[in-house]
């Protein structure tokens, strides 16, 4: 299965989108996204994924012969693809506004059920290019250390060519935003890392 | 509190008791019931013959053998590619207090494809009912107008055409097994509180349904299957044979629970009485004449009820192994049946969420509330 998730929460700091079933290799950890619909096209990095039952008073069995693989239980009972939702988590870190991408709040949230995509490299740059979009992440609850180095190594590979100035960029604005934190700091640029 | 338990809990010992010793004392009564099934095997001619004769004097359903001995017990054959397609149906009945008398009903739809093409498919498709709105006077007796308009036939009525419906679709792809909650023919069919014309109605539509199912060939396996079923239509039929006294099995389950391995079923027997005015004296019970089984699946002896002319072994076999391997998928009970009956379910919020949108909408249109003492009683719970 390969839908393309839709909003299904909006807010204006976090939405969260679902696909149409199961979706084995939905948006990854720290990917910049984009809703290219309503007023004010959101973007924003993928914070969480979490794969389940769509009713949570139904709750999965485990099933499937021994030796089966997943991909093999799931081809032989298809229903429970339908049964089963992927959702993903979204913190804002951008918006569209004419032709200009900020890097800000958007001033209203996507509208449910717009399509979520993943942004291209093009967008990454421009909303992530002068390091502001880390305010965001890093003041969110829902954004701890992994999902802050993520989302800079995600950018990153948007630049191509130009990563190391990217990086050092980034770097220094975190110095800044976190120097009042230096574990933090420390646990973020060890994830950047690798 | 709403249920004093202390007023019932210390009685339930002595009732649990009672009940399992009337269990004990039919151990005897199943006993002697197994050889008169034996009995019946050796002779079935000549112990059909004295089931007729027996139930010529009697209102209640008997069973008679259709061709394989009574006493058989079958393995499910092996399972071939296939579509496994269910419906299932819920209703919101009408409410008397309510500013309009109209009830909803929620067929639930579900084509599982095994081996076979297509796609699995699950749905559901809502009616609001009747056509023409009622506005006649009711008895007082009732709480609602549901069972005058059939409310339950037409929802069993909407589930069998639905299934033939969807079973029409995946035989695209190749053989299908359609499966059914409960019995194959809608229980009120027969009902006299059903009003005459809506009564007639339904009989015209199920046998109309049927008809197009029969018309799919042997592609198709149709049945309907009954949980923990309690029918007695064999035991019955064997006190005929025996003309026993004492204690007898209450429920064919009884019976076929002690003969039935895990996934086995009984042979094949023909539905049957000579009781006037039920279903069995309807034009659609002798064109599509309802012969059963028992299946054991675990801890359940299901009764599976199927068109007699569904009844030869291609399409038996088929519906037995498409049965078992439905139920090995979800703990016992028919995936098709169970996930039908998810997407026909009416929660107690959707229920709550139709009388509102229909209250507002008779405010809108500035009809008279019908606010009655009771319902408001009821809403307010002051004290």
């Amino acid at each position: 299965m390969s839908s393309t998730p839709r909003v299904v929460e909006a807010g204006l700091r976090t939405f969260l989108c679902a696909y149409e079933g199961y979706e084995e290799d939905p948006f990854c950890l720290g990917e910049f996204v984009v809703v290219r619909e309503g007023a004010f096209p959101a973007l924003g990095v993928v914070v969480d994924a979490a794969s389940g039952p769509e009713d949570p008073s139904r709750p999965l069995q485990a099933q499937g012969a021994a030796g089966q693989t997943a991909a093999e239980v799931l081809a032989e009972n298809q229903v429970l693809r339908l049964l089963l939702r992927t959702r993903v988590t979204v913190v804002s870190c951008g918006y569209v506004e004419g032709e200009a991408i900020r890097p800000l709040l958007p001033p209203a949230p996507p509208p449910l059920l717009g399509r979520v995509e993943a942004a291209d490299d093009g967008e990454v740059k421009r909303v992530t290019g002068d390091g502001a979009f880390l305010a965001l992440l890093v003041a969110s609850p829902l954004c701890d250390d992994a999902v802050v180095a993520a989302a800079i190594r995600s950018a990153a590979g948007a630049f191509a060519g130009e990563e190391r100035e990217f990086l050092v960029g980034t770097g220094k604005e975190l110095a800044r935003l976190l120097k009042a934190e230096p574990a933090r700091l420390a646990s973020i640029l060890r994830g950047v890392a690798g | 509190m709403t249920l004093r338990l202390e007023q019932v809990a210390g009685e339930l010992p002595a009732f649990v008791e009672r009940y399992r010793q009337g269990l004990v004392a039919t151990q005897a009564g199943i006993g002697a019931a197994h050889r008169a099934l034996g009995t019946w095997a050796g002779d079935r001619a000549g112990g059909d013959a004295r089931i007729r004769a027996a139930m010529a004097a009697s209102a209640r359903p008997y069973a008679l053998s259709a061709g394989e001995p009574p006493t058989s017990r079958l393995a499910a054959p092996t399972l071939g590619p296939l579509s496994v397609v269910a419906a299932d149906g819920s209703s919101i009945e009408p409410d008397r207090f309510a500013p309009v008398q109209c009830y909803v009903i929620n067929t639930g739809f579900v084509l599982l494809p095994y081996g076979v093409g297509g796609r699995a498919t699950l749905g559901a498709q809502a009616l609001l009912g009747p056509e023409a709105a009622t506005v006649d006077g009711e008895d007082d007796g009732g709480e609602s107008g549901g069972r005058g308009l059939g409310v339950n036939l037409l929802r069993d009525v909407m589930e069998l055409e639905m299934g033939e419906s969807v079973a029409a679709e995946a035989l695209a792809w190749g053989p299908a097994a359609l499966l059914l909650d409960g019995t194959l023919l809608p229980w009120d069919l027969d009902s006299r509180q059903v009003a005459p014309e809506v009564r007639e109605a339904m009989q015209r539509r199920t046998e109309a349904a049927l008809g197009r199912l029969r018309a799919h060939g042997d592609g198709l396996s149709l049945g309907a299957y009954v949980s923990g079923s309690r029918g007695s239509d064999v035991v019955t039929s064997l006190r005929a044979l025996t003309g026993g006294e004492g204690a007898w099995p209450l429920a064919d389950a009884q019976l076929f629970a002690g003969l039935l391995g895990d996934g086995e079923r009984s042979a094949v027997f023909r539905a049957t009485s000579q009781r006037s005015g039920t279903v069995e004296e309807l034009p659609v019970f002798r064109e599509h004449p309802v012969w059963f089984f028992y299946l054991r699946v675990g801890g359940d002896l299901a009764r599976v009820e199927v068109p007699g002319w569904g009844a030869t072994s291609g399409r038996v076999g088929r519906l037995h192994a498409a049965i078992v391997d439905q139920c090995a998928r979800c703990g016992g009970y028919p995936r098709a049946l169970q996930e039908a009956h998810e997407q026909a379910v009416i929660s107690a919020g959707d229920r709550l969420q139709f009388a509102r949108l229909l209250e507002n909408e008779a405010a809108r249109q500035r009809l008279p509330a019908q606010v009655g003492g009771k319902q408001m009683s009821k809403r307010r719970r002051a004290i």
